[in-house]
């Protein structure tokens, strides 16, 4: 479904991303983690073609990613991103928001988009604030809004990024289930985060990023039984 | 008699340079004494509970917002010689400029007065200092930094604003290039350079201007 | 004071004030709605990442906020008859109001779309979308809803700069209030009701805009 083959990437002379290859199967929940600054979100980012690489290549579901050509949009029909500052679009209401791109991008009628939209809203537990505006939303509320904006689109992969990061502690919970209820759907989920309690529940497997690199992988019990890494058991234990 | 078409010549550059001169001149005058109606306007416009100071210096403001300089410039002229003054062609135009200034100043008093945090005059309430005192520990610093940036903006719109003394035949730099202009065949020319010359005294007045408010920003 | 003022002078030539007027909002008028047009434009060339877009556009709008528009005026009006196109006063000033408007319109229009948080251009182009399709749907109306205070200030800027026109003998209402002056020599009279009228106008402008604008865009337009 996934594949990164030996990915670099430079934010001018900084190396981020040093020789990053990792597979995701269909179905298969990946989990990232890793400190600030190690480079967690960049590979997100460089998956749907925000950021660029200079080494090595990034295949969806057969694709080659290129950030700079046209086709990348494309591919980004197909993988839904949810960011961590939500950013709904302020002056579209919540159906709005998630039907959108359904009508400009999928060409789809205004009736099916609707309709759609309101079945994914409902989804995930906003069947009633169809046509509320993004700033009378709590913060749960609109990264839930987001992720139905992103699953309406169909995607064969999902890419969360630290998406639980920016909400009050009491709304992560919200947000955590529904991303939960997609896994167990058998969505292609690719996750960074922080919330361990999370990631032990529902990743199949588990990255660690240190400097750029993935330092440690494997399935997540063994992750969290018996960690190898230093860096890594450094990092769990000053998260528990 | 002097030939009436001349080649353009260095002394024509000289000409326009006096132009530029008295540009500045006419400027600074402005300025200094435009800041002192501007504290006052702006001092009065923040008033909280005196509503007659606020509604006057609104009405000021408004006044010299809501018409054309070069209007202004013109009813002061006459204006002034209505009254009898005969003023030297400096002066009478550096009124109407200097109450020009004192709005567009005074609404960036006001501002800067305004951006201050209610928090911090109550602190320096409950410590027992005057309005003065507030005024001059409290809020002055931190208004004043504010300010900056916007002021400097405004100097390049009052360099500007000193070629409307062209219509009332004050020579400075446009009214020099006209003359100019009217004298050489290098009508082009010489308003290049006019335009040039306006230009070396503003983008770095602007330039500056857009980075205080950069670092403005970011100290906040 | 030994001067009499004499206000049935201005007064009683108000329907010459009034074309003059109408005039002035006419030229005005146009000048924003051309000068919006290259403002989109070069706000677009200014926030390129091609340099032969983005320099052109800067140097445009710095050189125009940067000179007196008297300067630029004369710059226009000479500048064509040397050309050799003579064209009359009032398109001169026309075309001179556009170029000024154009320049400041360019910095209110940039302003509007940077004001437009990056996310949200991302979240765009992650949904599939074009870059057509995100300045279409994500950043022009937000950007229309911001610039909207600020173009109508320069509305009234422009209208209120439009009086230097008179300087080259273009018929608006200054120019209106210089031809009967060299009648009546009533300078200060006539000068003085006609900024008043300048000031009418002004406010009258103003409040029209504050009030479309909060109808226009309060109104729910999110649905497509």
């Amino acid at each position: 479904m996934l594949k990164l083959e030996n990915v670099h990437k430079w934010f001018g002379n900084l190396h981020v991303l040093r020789g990053i290859s990792m597979t995701v199967s269909r179905g298969e929940v990946v989990v990232v983690i890793g400190r600030s600054g190690s480079g967690k979100s960049t590979i997100l980012r460089c998956i749907n073609g925000l950021e660029s690489i200079q080494q090595g290549r990034i295949i969806v579901d057969g694709d080659v990613v290129d950030a700079h050509s046209r086709h990348v949009r494309r591919i980004r029909e197909e993988v839904g991103f949810v960011f961590q500052s939500f950013n709904l679009f302020p002056y579209y209401t919540a159906l709005g928001n998630v039907s959108l791109a359904l009508k400009i991008v999928k060409k789809m009628p205004p009736a099916q988009a609707r309709e759609i939209a309101e079945a994914m809203l409902t989804r995930v537990g906003l069947s009633d604030k169809l046509d509320a505006y993004p700033d009378k939303l709590s913060g749960g509320q609109q990264q839930r809004v987001a992720i139905a904006r992103a699953l309406a689109m169909n995607p064969k992969l999902m890419l969360f990024d630290e998406v639980t990061s920016a909400l009050d502690p009491e709304l992560v919970g919200e947000v955590l289930k529904v991303m939960q209820d997609l896994a167990e759907a058998g969505m292609t989920m690719v996750v960074v985060t922080h919330e361990m309690g999370f990631a032990r529940r529902v990743a199949d497997r588990i990255l660690f990023i240190h400097e750029g690199q993935i330092a440690e992988e494997g399935p997540t019990e063994q992750i969290f039984a018996a960690p190898q890494n230093e860096n890594l058991q450094g990092f769990i234990q000053s998260i528990l | 008699m002097p030939e009436i078409f001349i080649a353009f010549s260095y002394k024509d550059v000289l000409f326009l340079l006096q132009g530029a001169i008295l540009t500045i001149a006419l400027c600074a005058m402005a300025f200094s004494c435009g800041l002192f109606v501007a504290l006052l306007i702006g001092l009065m416009r923040a008033a909280r509970k005196i509503i007659v100071l606020r509604w006057v210096a609104g009405t000021y403001v408004e006044i010299f917002r809501g018409t054309p300089l070069m209007m202004q410039i013109f009813i002061a002229y006459f204006g002034l010689s209505i009254l009898g003054l005969q003023l030297p062609r400096f002066v009478a135009v550096s009124v109407p400029l200097i109450l020009f200034t004192g709005a567009f100043m005074g609404e960036i008093v006001r501002a800067g007065i305004e951006a201050i945090p209610r928090g911090q005059r109550e602190a320096g309430w409950s410590l027992g200092m005057t309005y003065g005192q507030l005024m001059r520990y409290v809020v002055a610093p931190t208004a004043v930094r504010i300010m900056i940036p916007p002021t400097v903006g405004f100097l390049v719109q009052l360099v500007k604003g000193t070629s409307l003394a062209y219509v009332v035949g004050y020579i400075e730099l446009t009214r020099a290039g006209y003359i100019v202009s009217q004298s050489t065949y290098a009508t082009m020319l010489v308003f290049t350079l006019v335009g040039a010359i306006y230009f070396g005294i503003n983008y770095p007045l602007s330039l500056a201007s857009q980075r205080l408010e950069a670092r403005l920003k970011r100290h906040a | 004071m030994s001067y009499t003022f004499h206000w049935e002078v201005p007064l009683q030539n108000m329907s010459l004030f009034l074309w003059g007027a109408a005039a002035t909002l006419q030229m005005s008028g146009v000048a924003v709605l051309l000068g919006l047009i290259i403002a989109i434009f070069c706000a677009l060339g200014r926030l390129s990442k091609r340099r032969f877009l983005r320099v052109p556009a800067a140097a445009y709008v710095e050189t125009i906020r940067n000179t007196p528009f008297l300067v630029q005026l004369f710059y226009v009006y000479f500048g064509l008859v040397a050309i050799g196109i003579n064209l009359d006063a009032f398109t001169v000033a026309i075309l001179t109001l556009t170029i000024n408007c154009g320049a400041y319109c360019t910095e209110i229009i940039r302003a509007g779309i940077q004001s437009i948080h990056r996310g949200q251009t991302e979240a765009g182009l992650s949904l599939g979308m074009t870059h057509w399709q995100v300045f279409r749907y994500v950043i022009l109306m937000p950007t229309l809803r911001t610039v909207w205070p600020p173009l109508a200030s320069q509305f009234i800027a422009t209208m209120l700069g439009s009086s230097v026109v008179a300087v080259i003998s273009a018929e608006e209402l200054t120019y209106a209030g210089m031809l009967l002056e060299s009648r009546t020599f009533r300078t200060f009279e006539i000068f003085f009701v006609i900024a008043i009228l300048y000031f009418a106008m002004a406010r009258a402008f103003s409040l029209l805009f504050s009030l479309t604008g909060q109808r226009v865009f309060r109104q729910a337009w999110g649905q497509l």
